[in-house]
């Protein structure tokens, strides 16, 4: 099984344009951020890839195979949507059930265990489920699959600090176990970003930037202090965000820190990848 | 394509209804006997019952307007593509028609030989008899009477299944302001503007027509021909589901 590719795909939504010409490839094994504001078209790339909507031109690829409305390649693909797509009424355990029938390699025992560590109770109806254990169960279910790739559309919506931090340990584990490619797309960037290995940058349905972690955690760093001596430190250096606070200032810059040459009241960090997040997608 | 799986999750959506429509048939069916049976042992023929498959029919059409929404969204959830669902949905009316015609062909014969064993005031009819009675001796030709009921239940089964699909598809498809158009124009223009002209000024011939037609379309026209009927029915199955696909082959998920 290799990547799965996603071509030059464009997506109108009537005079709106949702993707414009996104290329993305998704390799085996990986766990992506897919990052963007609200409205910058996540949702509906992830919803193209697995086959919800359809683009309007463009084509996503598994194997060189497209995907789109083939079975055989499909049924390598997971999604956890935001919304509920179960029928009204029926049961947790009712939709594990079924989940094993639509893909044989669902875990349903650890599914189980999970909903036990979770609290979530499987003879609930998912339909009644709140917010929170709606997005539990989704998760549980995406966990389980056993797919080569899965698609977490803000998969920690509504949970607490404790399911949360529960979830990310589930992942870890899941991954180390049977290794897949999961791709997040989160508004909770700090959160994720430890267990992220590549991040995929998405503004007004362009992709503009996909990268390493930890490659671009290493291109950029800031510099905070008096306005002056961050302003002297950044002139001619290429800075792609700034904040002033009270007198203090701090410049986001684009290159490798250069420590010999901070002026006094100026200091170098760092940034972690929320921060970079808002300074690359304010533009 | 994954279209084992896609049937027997379209036909587990049946199982209950279907359980629960025949419990209710033999209820209606116990107590109407019952109440029928001891009135009279004179020859002279009182009533008629029967005509079961009107009950399917009516059944088959609201469970075809409850069958795609759920499964639609269930399955692109579940990575099954849209033409692996209506393969299922084509294999899963053909089975639960198959079956429920055989069902109501064998209470047909069953309450025809109870009712004519305990008296003969009243008759029991299957809906095929009902239309095309005429054409048979009924009192020799119960197998091809029985046969021609089986095939023209399944054909209205198929009918009637995929009809209810084609207006539940319709609906998913339009937009808010299609679907007023439609909830509000089609009864418009069937029961007030057709029948308004018809009667003023196109002098009944729309009502002629269509009767002509509907006779012709059913066999009753010249003669008794039920393959007519059939053909009709199986044409207007395969009308339903060929629309019926080419709104769901690129429908959207809808929130």
């Amino acid at each position: 099984m290799n990547s799965l590719i996603v071509s030059d795909v464009t997506k109108y939504y009537r005079d709106i344009r949702a993707l414009n010409n996104v290329s993305v490839e998704f390799e085996r094994n990986k766990i992506y951020g897919l990052l963007g504001r609200n409205g910058a078209g996540k949702t509906t790339l992830l919803n193209i890839i697995t086959g919800k909507i359809f683009a309007d031109r463009g084509k996503v690829t598994l194997n060189g195979t497209e995907v789109s409305e083939n079975d055989e390649m499909l049924r390598n693909i997971f999604m956890m949507s935001e919304r509920n797509y179960y029928p009204e009424g029926m049961k947790v355990t009712d939709a594990f059930r079924w989940t094993k029938v639509f893909y044989p390699g669902f875990d349903e025992e650890r599914a189980v265990r999970l909903a036990d560590q979770f609290g979530l109770g499987t003879n609930n109806k998912i339909n009644s489920l709140s917010t929170g254990y709606g997005s539990i169960f989704k998760l549980i279910t995406a966990l389980c699959v056993n797919v080569p790739f899965v698609f977490l559309d803000e998969p920690v919506l509504g949970l607490d600090a404790n399911h949360r931090e529960l979830f990310y340990r589930a992942l870890i584990e899941c991954y180390s176990e049977n290794p897949a490619s999961y791709i997040i797309s989160t508004h909770l960037i700090e959160e994720v970003s430890a267990i992220l290995e590549e991040i995929i940058l998405i503004r007004n349905g362009e992709i503009i930037l996909k990268e390493s972690r930890d490659e671009l955690l290493y291109k950029y760093y800031s510099v905070t202090g008096s306005i002056s001596a961050v302003d002297s430190y950044a002139a001619g250096r290429k800075v792609i965000g700034a904040d002033i606070l009270g007198g203090m200032k701090t410049a986001y810059i684009e290159g490798i820190p250069d420590r010999n040459s901070v002026p006094d009241g100026a200091e170098i960090s760092k940034i972690d990848l929320q921060r970079l997040f808002i300074q690359l997608t304010n533009a | 394509m994954n279209l084992k799986v896609s049937v027997q999750y379209q036909l587990n959506e049946y199982k209950w209804p279907v359980i629960i429509f025949y419990v209710i048939v033999l209820l209606v069916c116990t107590v109407s006997l019952t109440a029928i049976m001891p009135v009279d042992d004179s020859t002279a023929v009182k009533g008629r019952f029967g005509g079961i498959e009107i009950a399917t029919i009516i059944f088959l059409f609201i469970a075809g307007m409850n069958s795609f929404r759920d499964a639609f969204r269930l399955f692109i959830q579940n990575s099954i593509s849209r033409k692996t669902l209506f393969a299922g949905r084509l294999v899963c009316v053909g089975i639960v028609s198959s079956a429920m015609a055989l069902i109501d062909t064998a209470v047909n014969l069953t309450g025809n030989m109870v009712l004519s064993s305990v008296s003969s005031a009243f008759i029991y009819q299957s809906l095929f008899t009902i239309i095309y009675g005429t054409g048979y001796n009924v009192q020799t030709a119960n197998l091809q009477l029985a046969a021609g009921s089986l095939l023209f239940a399944a054909a209205s089964y198929l009918a009637a299944s995929m009809f209810g699909y084609f207006i539940t598809v319709l609906y998913y498809r339009l937009n808010k302001s299609g679907k007023i158009a439609v909830s509000v124009g089609v009864p418009v223009v069937l029961f007030v503007a057709l029948p308004l002209a018809d009667a003023f000024v196109l002098n009944n011939a729309i009502n002629e027509g269509f009767k002509k037609f509907l006779l012709f379309a059913f066999g009753l026209s010249n003669g008794v021909k039920p393959w007519f009927g059939i053909v009709t029915l199986l044409l207007t199955f395969a009308f339903f589901s060929g629309i019926s696909w080419l709104m769901i082959r690129r429908a959207a998920v809808k929130d």
